[in-house]
């Protein structure tokens, strides 16, 4: 810590932080009067981080002024991050989706793991594909939950190829700082018309406009007659439900797979955050005409929804 | 007459902040122009220099992010201690908690280059007419160009390009 901090209460030395960053920036219109005492102690911080600075690099006021900028920067981050535990602070980052792609941790499901001869793409295209992704969906959940499971994040990246091109579609679970890789899809151009397709998300939908199934979402009261009318789409992203207590919410999948979740501890709003369901023959057809060979007969669907607790 | 709208440039990093932890309110530095270098319609008060000319800093921090990265930008280290300012700024009025300025550090010290490229707002100046607060000539990088700053432009105020 600073000779000039140290013996400054928490607060003030974030105050007089402050105002040494403040004597680099601009800051129009800025009406704030900082007492003498914070005056002189933000002075004494920048003569100090100068002199540091003084010493490590060519003593020109340019340099110096950059130098003692990046040194207070730093400050301020041990200042706030000091004794903290910084993978802790990592997982919250990540958690929030404020993680750059290439900074999160990758691994891969059972789902995965399980369907690897469907995907037509190794796991190091996958893992590319999230480093070094064009664009990226991190969603977070209307609703929180002890109980709920991981939001989702959608990574898109068209790799730089001559012909046939094709965008890869990477769909993950988010926990803390790690990404759990569920499906990876090659989106043909072709086959797919991703023209004007504004994010991952619209790139997921249009690709399981082509090749998703119908699947089902039903509500049930407690005796298990229908809550409200079932709902039949290809894709659900972000619809809030009403459970009622000790009722249920029930997806439904073309290939027989049934989730069902609850009963529902009390009246509560449930979301689906996404919830599609991928008809792995079209996918492979799609596949084939260019030119991979992939197996079909992998059971696949694909849902995440919060806040219902699953029936124990 | 003025142009309908002001333009600004800013990095994504400072996009994402401000929509993460500021309500989606941004403050921003603007100026009437997108490109003082070239005049069409509306003609400008002169060649405003290239450190507040929108079109130059879009320019160059797309140069030091994506084309030739330069992990020593000059305009991403200020505009990094800006933001950890502001944090502790906003810690200090309430407006944010301490972990959420703890986390909003750990961004800005780990984020990948690409996080700062740049984007360009493009304000609606009607809509924002009656919030906007001239520069002092003082302040500005040259003093008669004409520079803005906003301190809570709205999603349905402005746009934001990035190219």
């Amino acid at each position: 810590m600073l000779q000039a901090l140290e013996k400054l209460d928490p607060s003030r030395a974030a105050s007089v932080l402050s105002l040494a960053a403040r004597k680099f920036l601009p800051r129009p219109g800025d009406d704030h009067t900082p007492n003498q005492a914070d005056q002189a102690a933000a002075e004494d911080v920048i003569r100090e981080l100068s002199t540091k600075a003084a010493s490590s690099r060519k003593p020109q006021t340019e340099v110096n002024t950059a130098a003692v900028q990046e040194a207070l920067s730093r400050e301020i981050s041990s200042y706030l991050l000091g004794g903290v535990d910084s993978a802790e602070v990592r997982a919250r980052v990540g958690e929030k989706g404020a993680l750059s792609p290439s900074l999160y941790r990758v691994s891969f499901s059972l789902r995965f793991e399980n369907s690897v001869t469907l995907w037509g793409l190794s796991k190091t295209y996958v893992v590319n594909a999230i480093a070094k992704c064009d664009q990226v969906q991190h969603f977070v959940s209307k609703i929180e939950a002890p109980n709920a499971p991981a939001h989702t994040s959608l990574f898109a990246q068209t790799p730089p190829v001559k012909h046939d091109p094709y965008t890869i579609l990477v769909k993950c679970q988010r926990s803390g700082d790690m990404l759990i890789v569920d499906e990876a899809y090659r989106v043909y151009h072709d086959e797919v018309d991703l023209i004007g397709s504004s994010s991952a998300l619209d790139i997921l939908k249009r690709f399981i406009d082509r090749v998703g199934r119908e699947v089902e979402i039903v509500i049930l009261n407690p005796d298990e007659t229908l809550s409200q009318p079932l709902e039949r789409r290809k894709f659900f992203h972000d619809v809030m439900y009403h459970v009622p207590h000790g009722g249920f919410l029930i997806n439904k999948f073309t290939n027989g797979d049934i989730l069902r979740m609850g009963p529902a501890e009390s009246d509560i709003p449930a979301t689906v955050d996404l919830c599609f369901e991928v008809d792995n023959q079209k996918y492979a057809d799609q596949l084939s005409r260019h030119g991979i060979k992939v197996d079909p007969k992998v059971r696949g669907r694909s849902y995440t929804m919060r806040n219902v607790r699953p029936r124990l | 007459m003025p142009s309908p709208f002001l333009y600004s440039t800013n990095p994504w990093i400072k996009f994402d902040i401000y929509q993460r932890y500021r309500g989606q309110r941004h403050w921003v530095w603007c100026s009437d122009f997108f490109d003082s270098r070239k005049y069409y319609l509306h003609v400008g008060a002169g060649h405003m220099p290239p450190s507040s000319n929108p079109a130059e800093i879009y320019e160059n921090l797309r140069a030091s992010t994506l084309d030739r990265p330069d992990f020593h930008c000059s305009t991403i280290n200020r505009v990094k201690l800006s933001l950890k300012e502001r944090a502790l700024e906003w810690v200090a009025d309430g407006s944010l908690a301490f972990e959420d300025a703890q986390d909003i550090a750990y961004q800005l010290d780990h984020a990948a280059i690409t996080d700062w490229r740049p984007l360009l707002y493009v304000i609606h100046r009607a809509s924002v007419r009656t919030r906007l607060r001239e520069v002092s000539p003082a302040e500005r990088a040259n003093p008669i160009s004409m520079e803005w700053t906003l301190p809570d432009v709205a999603p349905d105020e402005f746009d934001v390009l990035g190219f």
